[in-house]
């Protein structure tokens, strides 16, 4: 009646204000019975099919597939080999720029890398049933691919266990259980067969030169088994990834063996280094880097147990002799 | 500034200078004591403590071929670093100028790319085929960047640092393609343009000496036109100054040497754009004064930085990333003690 232009201004905000209110408060309970009546349902379907898949990634992420998956995109080289490895090479789909082993691998569609992005576009078009990588992918993939409700699994690997689990998973991803389980069955018995055969040599060490110095801790795959074939990785203690160890504590480790993973002509020795044990005794070698060794112990993969014994050779020249 | 502040102020430097030279091939990840290390160092200076040395076997090596020539190459580019620092803010009229302005960095890491990306192989006088891929590259920007801002007979100040920006950035767009294509090579480009001097020994000291000595000494001479040309070129040319010669002549000496600094270390940033500005704080800015100083500075700096690059993660960090962590903090410190102007 006596209200002041204010006042009436507040009063009608404040009635305008409740209504508003009022509405959020119906769309909220609105929303949680629909949310309540979606997971119901969600809980109705559990189990309820056959052939459903569930396994736990890297991450602790549980994933459901209805069926095996027969469209698969890898963004992982370890991953790409495994799959071939379990028998399924026919469902990979869709592989990352790097994935080079096996042979077969080269006639399957390049969608990207890590680094530089993957056709997210392009794994839709394919109809995937999932995306396999390793470690993380460039920004923003994984949350675009689950809206589009394709699953995204991470196999991590940082020890040869990881390893192990990660072939058990893609076994479950593929339906190919029994292969993946003869196959860690016999990765096993070769690493321990060859983990036996150099436990009978004296331990020795090793410096492992990836260029520029740069090197594999015990955080790094390679730098993690080099321990089984009875030697020490002189950059082991490192708590993080790859190393630039300083040229004065290679000089001070004074490692038996030196390892480059490049041709000859395109190392540069750094000042000094011929006082280290291994250039006196002539035990470096070079790998090129393309060499497909290099990719067996640095790519957590199945044919680790194959590179690493290439690299227990270098190590324990005895071995070849023994044989 | 009189002589007797001046006198007191050079004789601090050196002995500073010398001092965290040797103090800086003390430290590191292999353990040496103090008094070993100055053993060794007097031992190949000077010939003594012969028995003592030969008992420390490949510790000698490491303080010998590794640490002091590394620290001695870290204090060598530091100087040169800010000292073309100097000259380039004095030249640009400008505080932001820095040793990079006219590309010498893009272009240095383009040529270091391309070297590492497509593996070329063989060495010219002793160096790597990236180190003088970098050298070749950086000076051919240089150059480049010149010519693209002349008209007529002079190239005008905002033209250089545009064109300079202009030609950075699209070599850096390269660069980083390349990174994404050759994914292999991309944590050694990466690393490279943040700057090291890992593994570096004498040969790179002896590489970059000359250009250095030859060039610091040319750009003393011309002190003098520095300080008018920070008046203005009109007032410049009246005094006599001709401006676009000295100019012309600073841009090649500098680039020269720089190039061959760049080509050993990489890219470091941050030193040769603070050091100047600190030592101007102290000495003014009469360059026969503000760029001897800056030398050592920017020397001592590089080397302490390095040292902790080298030492406090037991494995190696680009020490481009130590210099600008350290070093923009204590140039903000600075800034905010003295709150006087920088130019």
């Amino acid at each position: 009646m006596n209200q002041t232009f204010y006042e009436r201004r507040y009063y009608g905000e404040k009635y305008l204000y409740s209504g508003e209110k009022d509405m959020k408060k119906l769309l909220a309970i609105t929303l949680a019975v629909l949310m309540i009546v979606s997971f119901a349902a969600c809980g109705n379907d559990e189990g309820g099919k056959t052939g459903e898949i569930t396994f736990t990634d890297s991450d602790g992420k549980k994933i459901t597939l209805s069926e095996p998956a027969d469209v698969i995109v890898s963004i992982s080289p370890a991953v790409t080999e495994m799959v071939f490895a379990v028998g399924a090479g026919d469902t990979l789909k869709a592989k990352s720029t790097w994935c080079n082993y096996p042979a077969e691998v080269a006639d399957v569609e390049v969608i990207g890398d890590a680094y530089t992005g993957i056709s997210i576009e392009r794994i839709i078009e394919l109809e995937a049933d999932i995306v396999i990588i390793t470690g993380s992918t460039a920004a923003g993939a994984t949350e675009a691919l689950a809206a589009a409700n394709i699953p995204v699994c991470n196999i991590d690997f940082e020890t040869v266990d990881a390893v192990y689990e990660g072939i058990t998973n893609i076994g479950i991803i593929t339906g190919k259980t029994a292969e993946a389980e003869a196959l860690n069955t016999k990765l096993k018995a070769d690493l321990k067969d060859l983990t036996d055969k150099c436990a009978a040599f004296e331990k020795r060490s090793l410096f492992i030169d990836w260029g520029g110095l740069y090197s594999s801790s015990k955080v790094d795959f390679f730098g993690g088994i080099l321990e089984y074939i009875n030697c020490e990785n002189i950059a082991y203690d490192y708590e993080y990834t790859s190393p630039q160890v300083p040229a004065e504590t290679v000089i001070e480790k004074n490692p038996d063996v030196y390892i480059v993973t490049s041709a000859q002509e395109y190392f540069e020795k750094p000042a000094g280094f011929d006082e280290i044990a291994a250039f006196k005794n002539g035990e470096v070698h070079y790998i090129d880097y393309f060499d497909p060794v290099c990719d067996m112990v640095s790519r957590p993969g199945p044919r680790f147990v194959e590179g690493l014994s290439v690299i227990a050779e270098m190590v324990h020249p005895e071995l070849k002799t023994a044989e | 500034m009189d002589k007797k502040k001046l006198t007191a102020y050079l004789v601090t430097s050196l002995i500073v200078s010398v001092a965290v030279l040797v103090g800086c091939t003390f430290f590191g990840t292999a353990d040496i004591t103090f008094t070993q290390t100055c053993q060794i160092l007097l031992n190949k200076m000077f010939g003594l403590f012969s028995e003592e040395v030969a008992a420390l076997g490949s510790k000698g090596t490491i303080v010998w071929l590794l640490r002091f020539p590394r620290a001695l190459l870290a204090f060598l580019v530091g100087g040169t670093l800010s000292l073309c620092g100097g000259v380039y803010q004095a030249i640009f009229k400008n505080p932001m100028a820095d040793p990079y302005v006219l590309g010498i960095s893009s272009g240095a890491a383009f040529g270091a790319t391309i070297g590492m990306v497509f593996n070329v192989s063989g060495s010219f006088l002793g160096q790597n085929m990236t180190s003088v891929l970098a050298f070749l590259f950086a000076t051919v920007t240089v150059f480049f960047v010149y010519n693209i801002a002349k008209v007529g007979r002079s190239a005008h100040i905002t033209s250089l640092l545009l064109s300079g920006t202009a030609v950075s950035q699209f070599l850096t767009a390269i660069i980083s393609f390349l990174m994404l294509i050759y994914t292999t090579d991309m944590k050694k480009i990466y690393s490279w343009t943040l700057g090291s001097f890992s593994a570096k020994s004498w040969s790179h000291v002896i590489l970059v000496i000359p250009y250095i000595i030859i060039g610091s000494i040319i750009i003393f001479t011309y002190c003098r036109d520095l300080d008018i040309i920070m008046l203005g070129d009109d007032t410049a040319i009246r005094y006599g100054v001709n401006t676009e010669k000295t100019k012309k002549t600073l841009f090649l000496v500098t680039a020269l040497t720089m190039s061959a600094c760049v080509s050993v270390s990489g890219i470091i940033g941050f030193v040769g754009l603070i050091s100047p500005h600190i030592v101007r704080l102290f000495t003014g800015p009469k360059h026969k004064v503000l760029l001897p100083f800056s030398f050592l500075f920017g020397g001592v700096v590089m080397c302490v930085c390095d040292t902790i690059a080298r030492s406090i993660l037991g494995s190696e960090i680009p020490v481009g990333i130590v210099t600008a962590i350290i070093g923009a903090p204590f140039f903000i410190y600075l800034l905010r003690a003295k709150k006087t102007e920088v130019m």
